[in-house]
């Protein structure tokens, strides 16, 4: 196949997103099986200096189009810009990240040029007759699905990011731009954007949280669970637990923590009371650094810490609150 | 006020089964049970809540499937909604993947002119979300996606919070007739038993894709954009892999490979000591890590 791979650089008020430049990279890999090029696609308002970076990351032709509408997301503009690009270009396949955004804009594409999606996909396998095959976990990821393409082209695919090692950008790499025509009665939208509020952490998702803070069989009863809540309320993190403490009927089903529940990638995960059974461990294997509490020397939780602290919670975890609320000015390190 | 929800019956994938390698199929290790999508059953509460503030409305539940999901339209009679309509699409032989969902409900929803249409902005067991969006642009009706609340405003125009991620929320106007997913924030309501005995005294009505113009033989692949090839036990989670610094020496290269790079986790230091000993070694840590 040749022809071109189309990448949508997400970006947010003039800076591209962490899955524009992954969806990009994946993109190059794929175009390379295909010999097809690979395309990066810029909509926005004064996003131009991006173009470089782009170039940079290996993205052959940079479509750009700058327009005020397309100053914040809105699924109409967006996708009838895209719409029209797509029509006058012919690209083979799109693909966005598995964004808010990318997820609304892709379905809403789909839709409107009557073309096959396949979205949160985490692999795109190419096989020996050049046929692609989109594969995505299905069943809360307990079973992946391949899917393949009915419809005409282009082929719509959102893909999962956080996975992809993100190329080093070239610096002084040059790609052709190719400018987008965004005709003024054609897109508008009918929907009008009244502005983003930051989120607090009340609407943050255990997911997406730095901290977490979770407690297991070992906080004993519910006001060890208060005490968890109190850490992780002092640090700012999210509270979660494993199993154990969903079944006690401890803590929600929604912030339970491993296989059957959600998994977490934080900055700091603090494990209180927690053995670490694998079904809990697979949960939480991609944090930065995990801490854990445990009364227990010998259990398996500290073997994947990177500090284990061996003592009672409900008498190490009063002493960190109280050390923290006591302002961190004072020195600790003896 | 005229709400129309769209919902589907899905598997209800916390019971236990394996997926058979020899012929990619899903095996449930006990009968399935099928459950009314959580976050469509929110959505009906939502239309309910709607036409009891406005005193004026109807609301009609419409789904696509066999017989069984009958018992999902019933549930969102018990919460409240008016009517309840499943279109049969079993004549088709194959099962219709989002594409071919929206406009099969398209047809339908076409006909009624509804002010507001709502979806679940995720099924529970496949999880694309485009169902909502992609119907919208088939009914040609402007939508908003991933909805966790919304106020109408004069009739004409609603107010709708959109969740993005890191629980930031983007506040959106949008002119009616309109398209709203909604995301579940909360939990179903409490159906009386007067509301249970009315739902399962009503009538399901049923329609074939050929009163709605559809199912004729070119329609058993042309209404999918998609096909669904097979079904295979998880992919291992993708991780990130590590590509060492091709500068260094080739011995260096080959330890950091086999090391899986120099970001690997340390091994544990272990603290004992009084509670306060610890909680100081705790408060260290998070410092070192620049959390405090």
């Amino acid at each position: 196949m040749t022809g071109e791979i189309w990448a949508l650089a997400e970006q947010d008020q003039g800076v591209l997103s962490e899955a524009a430049q992954e969806v990009l990279t994946e993109g190059k890999k794929l175009a390379s099986k295909l010999r097809a090029k690979i395309c990066a696609v810029l909509l926005g308002h004064q996003v131009g200096h991006l173009v470089e970076h782009l170039a940079g990351s290996g993205a052959a032709t940079v479509y750009l189009a700058e327009h005020p509408i397309l100053h914040a997301y809105s699924p109409d503009a967006y996708a009838s810009v895209l719409a029209s690009a797509v029509r006058k270009h012919r690209p083979q396949m799109v693909l966005m990240g598995n964004t808010p955004l990318g997820r609304d804009l892709a379905a809403t594409l789909a839709g409107r040029l009557r073309v096959g999606l396949v979205s949160g996909c985490t692999f795109i396998n190419v096989d020996s007759s050049n046929q692609v095959h989109m594969i995505r976990p299905v069943f809360a990821g307990k079973a992946s699905a391949s899917y393949a393409y009915l419809s005409p082209r282009p082929w719509l695919a959102t893909l999962r990011t956080g996975f992809t090692l993100v190329d080093q950008p070239t610096i002084g790499r040059a790609a052709e731009t190719i400018g987008i025509d965004v005709d003024e009665p054609e897109v508008r939208s009918r929907t009008r954007s009244l502005g983003v509020t930051k989120g607090g952490l009340a609407q943050m998702d255990l997911a997406d949280a730095d901290i977490v803070v979770a407690g297991g069989r070992g906080a004993g009863r519910p006001e060890g669970f208060r005490l968890i809540e109190e850490l992780a309320g002092v640090l700012g993190g999210k509270v979660g637990g494993t199993r154990y403490a969903v079944d006690a009927g401890w803590i929600p089903r929604d912030q339970q923590i491993g296989v059957s529940g959600k998994a977490v990638a934080p900055m700091l995960y603090i494990a209180c009371g927690i053995s670490g059974a694998v079904h809990h461990v697979e949960g939480i294997r991609e944090s930065r650094a995990i801490m854990a509490i445990n009364e227990d020397r010998a259990a398996p939780i500290f073997k994947i810490a990177d500090l284990g602290i061996v003592g009672d919670l409900h008498e190490v975890v009063p002493a960190i609150i109280a050390r923290l609320k006591k302002g961190l000015s004072a020195p600790v390190s003896r | 006020m005229k709400i129309m929800v769209c919902v589907k019956q899905v598997i209800d994938i916390s019971m236990p089964f394996e997926v058979d390698p020899a012929t990619n199929t899903v095996k449930w290790e006990v009968a399935e049970l099928h459950l009314l999508n959580p976050a469509d059953g929110w959505a009906v509460q939502r239309a309910v809540q709607l036409k009891d503030e406005l005193k004026d409305g109807t609301v009609t539940a419409v789904s696509l499937g066999q017989e069984r999901v009958v018992k999902a339209l019933r549930e969102c009679l018990s919460l409240g909604a008016d009517a309840a309509i499943r279109i049969d699409n079993s004549s088709l032989g194959v099962p219709l993947d989002a594409f071919g969902t929206a406009l099969v409900l398209s047809r339908y929803i076409d006909r009624l002119r509804p002010d507001l249409v709502f979806c679940g902005a995720a099924s529970a067991d496949i999880g694309s979300r485009s169902v909502g969006p992609m119907l919208a642009e088939v009914l040609g009706l402007p939508h908003v996606s991933d909805v966790v609340d919304f106020r109408v405003e004069s009739g004409h125009g609603l107010v709708a919070e959109r969740q993005l991620s890191r629980g930031d929320r983007e506040s959106v106007w949008c002119p009616l007739p309109a398209l709203l997913t909604l995301v579940a924030t909360g939990c179903s309501r409490y159906v009386s038993l007067p509301m249970l005995m009315r739902a399962m005294r009503a009538t399901v009505q049923t329609l074939d894709l050929k009163e709605l113009g559809l199912g004729g033989p070119q329609d058993s692949h042309g209404l999918n954009a998609t096909r669904l090839e097979k079904v295979s036990p998880p992919r291992p989670r993708p991780r990130k892999i590590y590509m060492p610094d091709s500068n260094l020496p080739p011995e260096e290269r080959l330890r950091l490979l086999l090391a899986g790079g120099p970001r690997r986790r340390q091994p544990t230091n272990t603290l004992e000591g009084t509670p306060e000993e610890l909680a100081d070694g705790a408060i260290n840590f998070m410092r070192q890590l620049r959390i405090l």
